[in-house]
């Protein structure tokens, strides 16, 4: 479930608005935005793929349902939110070009499949060298997954559209769009495909800033093993809409049931962090902490981490833990507001 | 007034300038000397300038300075960085030369036009110990004349003796007692019979303390400028901070024993003198009367009639290097005599007397200054 985009900007002083684009790369969804004289732009693809049969009645059918068939390696794929309804009329899995917030090791074709998707959605660039500042996840603090040749993949592709990339932390992407009536100071929490994106910020400096391993993938899987069903219906169950706190069936409950595991091992793990002598803040007032990206969007999410707030010390006060504005586009719209700032 | 004349006290903690206005006037400024490198998006700049946070950019580094570092040192508990340590340049970070240029650039500014002076402070060779000072003194004086000033070294032990004994015609022992450092110099009408500094001041005392009851020492140190009565310590912090004021006192006062009994050259003091003390590690209630008591008890070889504070104590070693600049110089405050040239810089009662007064509230006399960038 998609929800529809409100307006981008945030209301800074920036220099050129119309310079700049935000990028945001995500395991499960990829994010555009940028602002035009005629007014907000946003493109959006899922980040997936499927290969598809060579037959003749496998052409014939995509042609017929309008889905354009792509070449990879000279074999057929489907791309984007093709991919995930294709897979979902045979009930297959889709594949993946980035798995825990970084390119998919598994998948020998991840790069180009996510440079066809990228190029597809993305706008050619206004001026020579348009900055395009793309999020990044910060290294896990409960894996050892290095996300140095992701940025670096990322900036190549970047760089060959003819863009200037500039990387910028999800969480604190979060920060920029949703913080700044608090000075950029506070929590931005990035619920994302693969992980949960953690910053800590004082006036926009970064205090402290980490990932969890752990993402909506891994609330999925789990639901599915539990109940023993595909990931595709427990997808299918989250995308109708639901509660947390009222699941209605036994996948809405299998469903609600990591979700809880899942923010209660997040926020552990944020205290973990936090008291740990480097890491730990020391902020003068409580500072709020702001979630976004597409695992916060299901229902009752907020109160679910409101409650476990209570029983977890992070080591620091919180004001008041609310969603952001726009939880699902809020990472793009933070790299879009760091594109226009940084554009001259 | 012809030429600009400016001064500069080089603290451990610390940078404060002095210069002399237009109409006469003292006017200072005043910036903590830490800086601490901090994670930003080089887009955020632009709203740190706004937020008037003081920063610098070297590289592709983004550092705090000065009360900005310290702020954000605390609120990230990460520990400050400083340029200086023990008194001079600190060998341990390597951008210390370049933090340190930025800073005393904010303070003093560049010269104005040609023939304007600087006097700067600096520590005396150490008691007992091996010297980094030529290369701290040598550098700073680089960086004073790259701004355009003829920069000159005050003795900072002499600059506290022009600053609080200017009544007792500049003679008697000035003591800064600074954060790396502290500072002595027995002087006698101007002129220093002997200058000698011990490395065990502020820093000292927080380091210890912190270790003594498993804190750390910038939890000592905000503990310490909250405001501490050192004659009856309030809690457990307190009393560690009492407890190693009074051991640093007393070593203090053992070193001046010895190097006075070495002197050989007392015999100028034909009566008893002043000993008048300034700096941050001066500030806490009962300072003074314990360094009384401790003067008092260690018979020293030259007689002292009075121990005490000199006025604005966090002021008073910039307000001593710039007495200097305005008496050595020859400089002309346009129609003002030499004596109201000397009055601009003078405090109004030098020596506040450690027995007719009990020690002063360290709040009371500091007029906090909002550092310029």
């Amino acid at each position: 479930m998609t929800p529809p985009a409100k307006k981008l900007v945030v209301e800074l002083d920036i220099p050129n608005k119309f310079s700049g684009v935000g990028l945001d790369v995500g395991t499960s969804n990829l994010v555009a935005s940028r602002v035009t004289e005629k007014g907000d732009e946003i493109e959006l693809s899922r980040n997936a793929f499927l290969y598809v049969r060579e037959d003749d009645v496998t052409k014939e059918l995509l042609t017929r349902m309008n889905i354009p068939q792509h070449k990879v390696n000279g074999k057929t794929c489907v791309l984007g939110r093709n991919a995930f309804d294709f897979s979902n009329y045979f009930d297959r899995r889709t594949q993946r070009s980035m798995n825990i917030g970084v390119i998919n090791p598994l998948e020998r074709e991840a790069i180009h499949v996510i440079n066809m998707i990228v190029q597809k959605m993305l706008w050619k660039p206004r001026v020579p060298n348009e900055i395009c500042s793309f999020s990044l996840p910060a290294e896990p603090v409960d894996s050892m997954i290095d996300i140095t040749y992701h940025k670096n993949v990322i900036e190549t592709m970047l760089s060959c559209f003819g863009y200037e990339p500039i990387a910028i932390n999800e969480a604190f992407a979060v920060i920029l769009s949703e913080l700044k009536d608090q000075k950029f100071t506070g929590v931005g929490i990035s619920c994302g495909g693969g992980m949960v994106n953690v910053c800590i910020a004082y006036t926009s400096i970064v205090i402290a800033e980490f990932s969890i391993a752990r993402g909506g993938d891994w609330i999925d899987q789990h639901a599915a093993n539990a109940i023993d069903i595909s990931v595709n219906k427990i997808l299918i169950a989250k995308e109708k809409g639901m509660s947390i706190l009222a699941p209605q069936t036994r996948e809405e409950e299998s469903i609600a049931i990591y979700y809880k595991q899942y923010i209660r091992y997040f926020l552990e793990q944020i205290a973990k962090v936090l008291h740990m002598p480097d890491k730990g803040a020391r902020f003068e007032e409580p500072v709020d902490m702001v979630f976004a990206g597409g695992s916060s969007l299901v229902g009752g999410f907020i109160d679910v981490v409101r409650k476990e707030l209570k029983s977890v010390d992070l080591g620091i006060k919180i004001n008041e833990a609310r969603m952001a504005s726009q939880p699902f586009y809020s990472v793009s719209k933070g790299c879009l507001l760091n594109a226009q700032m940084a554009s001259k | 007034m012809d030429r600009e004349i400016k001064s500069l006290d080089i603290g451990t903690m610390h940078l404060i300038s002095a210069s002399i206005s237009k109409d006469h006037k003292v006017r200072f400024k005043k910036l903590r000397n830490a800086f601490l490198r901090v994670q930003v998006e080089a887009s955020m700049t632009q709203f740190l300038k706004n937020e008037e946070m003081q920063y610098a950019e070297i590289g592709r580094d983004l550092y705090a300075l000065g009360e900005s570092a310290f702020k954000t040192a605390g609120i990230t508990a990460k520990p400050i960085s400083r340029p200086m340590q023990d008194g001079v340049l600190n060998p341990k970070e390597k951008r210390a030369e370049v933090i340190l240029k930025i800073l005393i650039e904010a303070l003093v500014g560049k010269a104005e036009g040609p023939g304007a002076i600087c006097y700067y402070s600096v520590p005396a060779e150490p008691f007992q110990r091996e010297s980094r000072l030529v290369y701290h003194s040598e550098i700073i004086h680089a960086i004073l004349e790259g701004l355009g000033y003829r920069a000159t070294a005050v003795n900072e032990g002499l600059a506290v003796v022009y600053s609080g004994l200017s009544e007792q015609r500049f003679t008697g022992i000035g003591i800064s007692c600074g954060c790396g450092l502290l500072n002595v110099c027995l002087s006698h009408k101007g002129q220093i019979i002997d200058a000698f500094s011990i490395d065990r001041a502020g820093d000292w005392i927080d380091d210890n303390a912190a270790k003594a009851i498993g804190e750390l020492p910038h939890q000592i140190r905000s503990v310490k400028e909250g405001g501490v009565n050192l004659l009856a310590p309030q809690g457990r912090v307190e009393n560690a901070v009492a407890i190693y004021y009074k051991d640093l006192i007393a070593h203090a006062v053992e070193c001046l024993k010895a190097r006075l009994a070495a002197s050989g050259k007392l015999a100028v003091f034909k009566d008893p003198v002043s000993m008048v003390c300034a700096g941050g590690t001066a500030l806490p209630s009962g300072f003074i009367s314990l360094l009384r008591t401790a003067v008092r008890k260690a018979r020293l070889p030259l007689k002292i009639d009075q121990v005490g504070l000199a006025k604005d104590p966090l002021y008073a070693i910039a307000r001593g290097c710039l007495i200097g600049a305005v008496n050595n110089s020859g400089i002309s405050l346009g129609n003002s005599s030499s004596k109201t040239r000397r009055a601009a810089c003078r405090p109004k009662k030098p020596v506040k007397s450690a027995r007719s007064k009990r020690a002063p509230s360290r709040k009371a006399p500091l007029k906090r200054k909002k550092p310029h960038r």
